[in-house]
């Protein structure tokens, strides 16, 4: 369940940014890369859990998943990994150095002013 | 009113992990971080590595589990410091955060220690996500967990430097092709050392130790 932590996380990080701000948080917008193994439906569970009673309890977690992009260190080219096998599909090489996926961060929010 | 944030969630855990990292250094202490699923044998090989190590070196054990502290008492005969985390007072965790495991190093005498072990909690998912600020991760499957571990959790073992596959004793009765394992592995982290032990034997650990050996003098010379 590390959803729970980081649902926890996600709302200090918000509670951060807003300090004294007087807001109703409407929506935040994250990016979780593939790797990061995340259940949206579980982080959304969590995050209701840990956001009742804050200004936060009725914001929309909008999760955009990042898919895994590797790229070759033997031919240069990047790519899409689709399954867990770290393999160049040009030259089969398994030097692949990773692009994106394993992203975990609160790219926005949405607020209305109160 | 849309505001850009741009913040990592876990950046707290990361710069705390980081931290860690010096104080570490600073000692010149040595961390192993072991991963697993639940009942491959981490406690059972740290047992066995404090034991054939500990004449040489100076060693402590912290150990994180949900809750009981079943695995301290075990490792309790050992005669090193052992500190038991239970993760269940800050709301029964799966993994251990880093500013946990500096709590445990802080109440360690560690100018006196040359290697630390940390016993993750059993659990290949959630660990990974955790820096801890050890030097090494090294994750754990024992043979009879079969080949595919690798390919279902990559990112542990692409954040891992060392494999070790356990119970090999057990290869004769398994069927589970252990050179499969080994492929997989190495298909998602190309850089991973693999050592083929079984704590229950000691076969295999030589190479194992070995490795460690080979990291405390690394450590020593920075």
């Amino acid at each position: 369940m590390h959803e729970l932590t980081i649902a926890e996380n996600i709302k200090k990080t918000i509670e951060e940014v807003l300090k004294d701000k007087k807001a109703v948080v409407t929506r935040i917008n994250l990016r979780v890369g593939k790797l990061r193994a995340v259940v949206p439906e579980a982080l959304i569970f969590c995050f209701k859990f840990v956001a009742e009673g804050s200004s936060m309890e009725n914001a929309e977690l909008k999760i955009q998943e990042i898919p895994v992009k590797g790229i070759c260190k033997k031919c240069d080219r990047d790519f899409v990994i689709d399954e867990p096998l770290f393999i160049c599909p040009f030259c089969g090489s398994n030097h692949v150095e990773l692009l994106s996926g394993r992203e975990l961060e609160i790219e926005s929010i949405e607020i209305e002013e109160g | 009113m849309e505001i850009k944030i741009l913040r990592r969630v876990l950046a707290a855990n990361e710069a705390v992990a980081k931290s860690n990292k010096e104080l570490f250094s600073q000692h010149g202490v040595l961390v192993l971080n072991l991963m697993s699923s639940p009942g491959s044998g981490k406690t059972c090989i740290i047992e066995q590595s404090v034991e054939a190590l500990k004449n040489d070196y100076r060693i402590a054990v912290i150990i994180g589990d949900i809750t009981s502290t079943i695995d301290a008492q075990r490792l309790s005969g050992l005669g090193v410091p052992i500190i038991q985390i239970n993760t269940e007072p800050f709301g029964g965790e799966c993994h251990l955060e880093a500013s946990w495991v500096r709590e445990a190093a802080l109440s360690l005498n560690l100018q006196d220690l040359d290697l630390i072990f940390i016993e993750n909690v059993g659990n290949l998912v959630c660990p990974a996500e955790f820096d801890t600020g050890a030097d090494k991760n090294v994750v754990i499957v024992s043979l009879p967990e079969g080949e595919d571990k690798p390919l279902k959790y990559p990112l542990m073992f692409r954040i891992s430097s060392v494999l070790l596959v356990n119970k090999i004793d057990l290869a004769s009765v398994l069927d589970v092709d252990k050179k499969t394992l080994h492929r997989n592995a190495l298909q998602v982290n190309p850089n991973l050392q693999i050592f083929d032990i079984s704590a229950k034997t000691g076969e295999g650990f030589d190479a194992w130790l070995k490795w460690i050996e080979a990291e405390l003098r690394k450590k020593r010379q920075q």
